[in-house]
C-alpha cells in the first residue's frame, strides 16, 4: 500500500468536507461541459499522452462526475460518472497529490474496484485540480486499457495541462 | 444488488445517511424531507428508484453544497439504473421472440 493511500485512510474524510463541497457548488457543470478551453485541454491530455481516454473529473461526496470526457464508452459514457468508491481520482483528491497507476491489477488502492475487474482499466494518471478556496475538487486524468509506464515527461505534460485547467475552473467559478 | 459491480441499490435511507455525513443526522432528515416535499411525495410513502431520482433532482436544485450532494446522488442512481439494465435486460414477450 502506498504511503499516500495510507495517509488518505486516516482522519475525517475530505470527501465530506463542507468547504470542499462549497467550492464544488461554485462550479456550473453545464458551463464547464460547454467550455472550449477546457474541452481543448481534455483533448490535448489524451493526444499528448497517447491514451484513449481523458477526463475532467469532479469528485463529489458519494460520486464522481465527468463534465468533460474524451473516449469513454459503455456504461461510463452513459452515466458520465460513477460511485466514488470506484474512483481512481478520489486518491488524488484525498492525498492532494498526483495519483499514478501503471498496472491497476497490482495497485493496492484500485486493484479490487469494478472499473479494473469488470471494465478493464489498466493505467491511470490524474493531477489534482484546486479550487480558489484551496480545496481539491477533482482531477485532469488520462486512462488506458493497457499497462503503461508514465515517464517524468508524461507527468510534466499532464501537470501543465492541469495547471491550465485549474486556472480556467477558478475563472469560471461563481462564488455564492 | 448489481452483482457484477457489487453495487447496492440506492435507497432513501442510504441517501439520508450520505447527507448526514456532511451536515449531521437531524439536518439531513430535514433537508431530505424538504426535497421530498418539493418532489411531491407524501410523508411515509415508499419511494421507488424513479421516485428517489425525482427527490435527487430536487436536491440538486438546492443552493450550495446541498445541491452538490443532490448531483452526487443522481449519478449514483443513474449508475445503478444503467448497470441494472445491463445485468437484467428487459424481457421480450414471447410473441416478439417468436417473430
Amino acid at each position: 500500500m502506498s504511503s499516500d493511500f495510507q495517509q488518505a485512510e486516516q482522519g475525517p474524510d475530505v470527501l465530506h468536507d463542507r468547504k470542499r463541497l462549497e467550492a464544488l457548488a461554485e462550479l456550473d457543470l453545464d458551463e464547464i461541459s460547454r467550455d472550449g478551453t477546457l474541452r481543448r485541454i481534455v483533448d490535448e491530455a489524451a493526444d499528448e499522452l497517447d491514451l484513449p481516454v481523458s477526463l475532467l473529473s469532479l469528485v463529489l461526496d458519494q460520486s464522481q462526475i465527468f463534465p468533460l470526457s474524451r473516449g469513454l464508452n459503455g456504461w461510463l459514457a452513459e452515466a458520465q460518472g460513477s460511485p466514488v468508491e470506484w474512483s481512481f481520482c478520489v486518491n488524488a483528491v484525498r492525498s492532494e497529490l498526483p495519483f499514478v497507476v501503471e498496472d491497476a491489477r497490482e495497485h493496492p488502492a484500485v486493484k479490487n474496484i469494478p472499473l479494473v475487474e469488470q471494465d478493464g482499466i489498466r493505467c491511470y494518471a490524474g493531477i489534482p485540480l484546486r479550487a480558489r478556496n484551496g480545496s481539491i475538487v477533482g482531477t485532469l486524468c488520462v486512462i488506458g486499457p493497457e499497462e503503461r509506464i508514465f515517464t517524468e515527461d508524461d507527468l510534466q505534460i499532464l501537470r501543465q495541462l492541469a495547471d491550465r485547467a485549474t486556472r480556467r475552473i477558478q475563472d469560471l467559478a461563481k462564488p455564492a | 444488488m448489481i452483482r457484477s459491480h457489487n453495487l447496492a441499490q440506492p435507497t432513501e435511507t442510504s441517501a439520508i445517511e450520505s447527507i448526514g455525513r456532511v451536515v449531521g443526522v437531524e439536518q439531513a432528515k430535514a433537508t431530505w424531507q424538504r426535497a421530498r416535499e418539493s418532489a411531491g411525495f407524501q410523508n411515509g410513502a415508499t419511494l421507488s428508484l424513479s421516485d428517489l431520482m425525482s427527490v435527487a433532482d430536487e436536491l440538486a436544485r438546492f443552493d450550495g453544497f446541498i445541491g452538490v450532494m443532490g448531483t452526487a446522488l443522481r449519478i449514483r442512481i443513474q449508475t445503478y439504473r444503467i448497470l441494472d439494465e445491463q445485468e437484467n435486460p428487459p424481457q421480450q414477450n414471447s410473441a416478439q421472440t417468436d417473430l
